[in-house]
């Protein structure tokens, strides 16, 4: 079978240290103000002291039937072969009808490039033989990176092993990204 | 030249792009890093792979560095006062002009037979060797880094209680942890190294028990949330062990072989700390503390750490001491998942090695005020004003800011810009600060990526003895010059013998410091780092003793006995206010950090702003009600000391009756980006001190919190 | 930690100007009004389509890059919508200088293709239920209709040329039946998702109340409706023309703007807006 990447974000380890949100738009270049990768601060939540706060990592979520490439007017975005949505930037024109289509808003404009930007699990640091630095960087150790077309792969057997769940899993994009509950 | 360092030369002068080995330093962590250069500049920062303690990983803080380095606001030359101190005024000199002016004033005084009158006022450098030998060199004992203002209560317990300064918690290998005061998940030293391994403490089971009166990050993660009363860990702990000792739940074998004094404390301690007496005083339940007491003793092994949520109070010694005491008496210390300790391999004294001077320090180090810490950099200032022991020339700040790190730093403020106290101030610094801004003389240094530093680091949680080489990751910008290369490059041109003790260059220096580590200097170079091949070694008390006077863990110190103080710990509660002064600040206002942000020296990043761009004052729900006060709006909080304008935000993750401000903000100076955001904590919070810890208790202010009418 | 806004005045203009533009065609050639008028109504509706299409490519980050939009017709509204209006615009240029029954008849098709698709490019974003209703194009239909009526009123006054007697009644007919439709639109929003509910709320009672009760209802529905009813004067049929234009843009703009996505966990509502 070819190569599906793809990702499982444990919530419980995710310690909300926002090393990925920075490392991202360091090493992606992802102007101020705009984030390809953020962790959403979810709490503190309830009643002193029975209260509960987590992070949620939230990216592109690589989804298998993804609504940004089917808006896209220049097919500028595509799924790549393994599976990586990709935006060429040669094709893209910035009308940004794939940031209005995104449900998870993980697409933004970069005002520099004039071009829409996503999270493609580091495309160029994969090239030279390196994790996305949010796997890398990761504090928590949260983040698990693979194939899931191999059921060998670490990411696929603890998706399949903590249940992990897609991020609104109603609207049948089938994200390769997938969470285990805090 | 060998081939590594002329492929590094090539990747500075921008002839090859390349990763480029070194050390952080947005925290004292000093993570190894590999920055990434193309022609010639740093365009991104990530962990190295190699370093034992963060292997790849970097905090928000480490990948937001590189816009220290590009910061437009640096200081690019040497500046010289014109006008009044503190007016603001600058004219651009030569680096020539600048450094023969001091060299000439430090001469003087060298002549003179005066030297001691240089204060060297430091702080967490990373380079302190070097400083200390440039003050040791010149004639002068009054060389202070910053540890009053930071975790001394800490380390001096340590010290006499085992002779060690600084152990690590060994989460990795624990099965039950109790963090008291400190937040883990955010800060502490090294954060990084530490919050993943706790991080997979948690995956592998162990057990997690928070004490915090604020909710943060660490007890969001916790099994159990303790909120309790500030200053009073101290109960809570000896609660504890009055369980675990009525119980009979301690280690017996090491109690009875390792530890000092144990049948004096219980029987004069532990009768007046059962949890019942305790309980009402701490905010926790009697059941509670027992619960906690008992798992901690029955899930081995277990590690109590903590921080300055317990060292920066009043009784921030004693309370250390009673943590560390829990700890000895499960026999976690320097055990496998205890308090543990990494050897720092001895770099190589470079000779001459120059004499310490034999004068007393003005920070009244050593003298009965101050009998067991050192560098209390809070007393330093006030010291100069009073001319006690001796008058003071010059001094020169360099890495530290009295005028915004220290409580009430209006004192501060006062002295620094009093020609009469302090006739001349030099500040080294690569940005322009609250404490630069009252220097006669400026000299810009250069950011963390632009210099050289050879670390041997005693806080590695693999507990192996390891090197770190920080080096230039880019070459100095516009006139910038390194810390090292400054105190050098002074100490020739003031002489007069000093110019034998810097005859090396620094990287000529740092290769001799290397020599004889059994590290290579090329593989540093290419590594950032290098590992001991020596075995983590544990429970080494047991070959030699402890190197505390008893050659035991001290539960019982002749050492403070002598001195005049408690020689067991206990709970001592912090000294309680008047009830009228209880009536005008109804809150105890705690201090804390956040995970994107560093002391002080962060909040001119864009990266981390737009995650965490000002600070609050927390709050909460039923204390905002009752005041009157809302979400988001302004407030002042006051004290005795002072009062700031700050927004309140409103969050049940606050104990009642308590209030929190983070430090990072409230800038005055440092740039247009980092001014005038939030408030600085300092202006509020009184200096109070725990002397025999030498530590500012900055969680011991009371205030009051205002809606403007 | 938002991010910033994604679409502008500039799409919101452009959604209005397509649709009106559109729709004066449509009013003119298909309601067989004569040639002066529907050849000047044809050169309007192109005018105002190829402004709305400049602001369309003004926005684009790109803009040199504009032509590379036709290229995906299978699946993306904005290539067939592209399409549409590049259809319109030329059959619309050659109806004003050639009239002829087939131009008017492609030029028909086109204009209704643009001012319906506009409905269509928002109805079909699943991940924004504020749009993703068959009731969008519809709404956005009549909606050009009738600020093409009101479009034609002006343009009839101002050549001076007689009133059709049927554009009175039909823009009054008009004017009822989008106001059941925006009526019943909000209805089912309400009753519909939550961040639906929400974004109908934050239209009737929050951000962009004053566009929908003033803008679109007040000034776009019922004093037109009114006007036209109770003041027979022309001069009251070009006021109420005017008004009609302001109450579509109005209705362009907080339909755009309140097209909020569902919230992840942790976002606030600022975070999902459009």
């Amino acid at each position: 079978m070819p190569e599906r990447l793809g990702m499982l974000i444990d919530l419980k380890k995710c310690i909300s240290c926002q090393a990925c949100t920075v490392a991202c738009k360091v090493h992606n270049k992802v102007p101020l103000g705009r984030f390809v990768n953020r962790v959403l601060k979810v709490g503190p939540e309830g009643n002193f002291p029975h209260l509960g706060y987590y992070g949620l990592p939230a990216a592109c979520m690589q989804c298998t039937d993804p609504p940004c490439v089917d808006v896209c007017p220049t097919k500028a975005s595509a799924i790549a072969p393994n599976g990586v949505i990709m935006i060429d930037d040669k094709k893209c024109v910035g009308c940004r009808y794939c940031m209005a289509a995104c449900p998870y808003g993980a697409r933004v404009f970069n005002e520099e490039r004039r071009v829409v930007q996503k999270c493609t699990f580091c495309f160029e640091r994969r090239e030279r033989g390196r994790q996305p630095i949010c796997v890398q960087t990761c504090v928590g150790g949260a983040r698990y990176f693979g194939d899931l077309n191999d059921p060998q792969a670490e990411v696929s057997r603890l998706i399949h092993e903590r249940h992990a769940e897609n991020l609104l899993p109603d609207l049948n994009t089938q994200p390769g990204v997938f969470y285990c509950r805090p | 030249m060998s081939d590594i360092h002329s492929r590094y030369e090539a990747i500075l002068d921008g002839k090859l792009d390349g990763y480029v080995q070194s050390a952080c330093l947005q925290c004292v962590g000093n993570c190894g890093i590999s920055v990434y250069v193309e022609k010639g500049r740093a365009v991104s920062i990530e962990g190295n792979l190699l370093d034992p303690n963060n292997q790849g990983r970097l905090c928000a803080k480490g990948q937001a560095g590189l816009a220290q380095v590009y910061d437009p606001e640096r200081n690019r030359y040497p500046v010289e006062r014109v006008g009044e101190r503190g007016g603001g005024q600058w004219r651009r000199i030569s680096w020539k002009a600048a450094l023969t002016k001091i060299a000439t004033r430090l001469r003087g005084l060298r002549l003179a037979g005066r030297p001691e009158r240089l204060v060297f006022y430091g702080g967490r450098n990373m380079m302190s060797g070097y400083t200390t030998r440039f003050a040791h060199a010149f004639g002068t004992p009054n060389h202070f880094n910053h540890d009053s203002l930071c975790a001394n209560s800490r380390t001096v317990a340590c010290s006499v209680s085992m002779g060690e300064g600084w152990p690590l918690a060994d989460y990795r290998h624990a099965r039950y942890i109790l963090l008291l005061g400190t937040n883990r998940f955010e800060t502490n030293l090294p954060y990084l190294g530490g919050a993943w391994r706790l991080a997979e403490a948690l995956e592998n089971g162990a057990k997690l028990v928070v004490v915090d009166p604020r909710f943060n990050l660490t007890a969001a993660k916790a099994h159990r949330w303790l909120p309790i009363t500030p200053g009073t860990d101290g109960a809570l702990v000896m609660g504890m062990i009055h369980t675990i000792v009525e119980e009979n739940l301690y280690d017996r074998d090491f109690v009875a072989e390792w530890t000092e004094g144990f049948p004096e404390f219980v029987a004069r301690v532990l009768p007046s700390h059962s949890p019942e007496a305790m309980a009402p005083l701490c905010g926790v339940a009697a059941e509670t503390i027992r619960e906690v007491a008992r798992d901690f003793a029955g899930t081995q092994p277990a590690v109590a750490d903590w921080l300055r949520g317990v060292c920066a109070h009043q009784n921030g010694f004693q309370t250390s001491r009673a943590v560390l005491t829990l700890n000895a008496l499960v026999g976690n210390i320097d055990r496998r998942g205890g308090l543990c300790f990494t050897r720092a391999l001895p770099l190589t004294p470079v000779a001459p090695v120059p004499a310490v001077p034999s004068q007393p320090k003005v920070d009244l180090s050593g003298t009965p005020t101050y009998p067991l810490a050192q560098n209390l950099q809070h007393a330093v200032l006030p010291a100069v004003a009073r001319g006690d022991p001796y008058p003071v020339d010059t001094v020169i700040c360099y890495h530290a800011s009295p005028a915004y790190a220290t409580p009430q730093p209006d004192a501060q403020v006062a002295v620094l810009r009093d020609p009469e106290k302090i006739p001349f101030l030099v500040s080294i610094d690569p940005f322009y600060g609250e404490t630069s801004h009252y220097a006669d003389i400026i000299l810009p240094e250069v950011t963390y990526l632009e210099r050289w530093d050879l670390v041997s680091w005693p806080y590695g949680f693999e507990f192996r003895p390891y090197l770190f080489l920080r080096k230039p990751a880019v070459r100095p910008l516009e006139e910038a010059r390194q810390g090292r290369d400054i105190i050098r490059d002074l100490a020739l041109r003031i002489g007069d013998g000093m110019e034998a003790f810097f005859a090396d260059d620094i990287v000529a220096y740092l290769q001799k410091e290397v020599t004889g580590t059994g590290a290579d200097w090329n593989e540093l170079l290419e590594n950032g780092v290098f590992q001991s091949p020596e075995p983590r070694s544990t429970g080494r008390f047991r070959a030699g003793g402890f190197a505390t006077p008893s050659g035991k863990f001290e539960i019982y110190s002749r050492t403070l006995a002598e001195n005049g103080h408690a020689p067991l710990p206990g709970y001592q509660p912090i000294p309680q206010p008047t009830a009228d002064i209880g009536r005008q600040y109804p809150f105890h206002l705690i201090t804390f950090k956040v995970n994107v942000h560093n002391q002080s020296r962060t909040a001119n990043l864009p990266l981390l702003l737009e995650i965490a761009g000002e600070n609050c004052v927390e709050i909460n729900p039923v204390d905002a009600a009752r005041i009157g006060v809302t979400d988001g709006q302004m407030v002042r909080v006051r004290s005795e000391s002072g009062a700031v304008r700050i927004k309140a935000r409103v969050t049940a993750g606050i104990a009642p009756g308590v209030v929190a401000i983070s430090h990072h903000f409230g800038h005055t100076q440092y740039g247009t980006v980092a001014r005038g955001r939030g408030a600085n904590p300092n202006l509020v919070i009184t200096c109070f001190e725990d002397r025999l810890g030498g530590m500012v208790a900055y969680n011991d202010t009371l205030v009051t919190v205002e809606a403007p009418a | 930690m938002g991010q910033p806004q994604t679409w502008d005045w500039k799409v919101a203009g452009y959604l209005f100007l397509a649709g009106a533009g559109a729709g004066a065609f449509l009013v003119a050639v298909g309601g067989n009004l004569s040639l002066s008028l529907s050849r000047a109504a044809a050169l309007l509706g192109v005018c105002l389509v190829g402004v709305g299409a400049c602001l369309l490519i003004g926005d684009l980050g790109i803009k040199l890059r504009f032509w590379r939009v036709l290229s995906n017709p299978t699946s993306s509204w904005i290539s067939i919508g592209s399409w549409l209006i590049g259809l319109f615009m030329s059959s619309g240029t050659i109806y004003f200088f050639f009239p002829g029954a087939t131009l008017a008849w492609v030029g028909m098709l086109a204009a209704a293709g643009t001012a319906t698709y506009t409905g269509v490019l928002l109805g079909v974003v699943k991940a924004r239920p504020f749009w993703n209703t068959p009731l969008l194009p519809v709404l956005f239909l009549v909606s050009a209709l009738s600020t093409g009526a009101a479009l034609i009123t002006l343009l009839t006054a101002w050549m001076g040329l007689p009133a059709a007697p049927w554009l009175r009644r039909d823009t009054f007919g008009l004017l009822i039946l989008e106001g059941l439709l925006v009526f019943l639109y909000m209805l089912v929003m309400v009753q519909s998702t939550a961040t639906a509910a929400r974004s109908a709320r934050e239209v009737l009672r929050g951000r962009w109340r004053f566009w929908f009760w003033l803008g679109t209802v007040s000034a776009g529905l019922i004093l037109p409706s009114a006007i036209l009813t109770l003041a027979p004067g022309r001069s009251w049929g070009e006021l109420s023309a005017v008004m009609v234009l302001a109450g579509g843009a109005s209705l362009r703009w907080w339909m755009l703007r309140a097209g909020a996505r569902r919230a992840l966990p942790g976002e606030s509502w600022a975070d999902v807006l459009i």
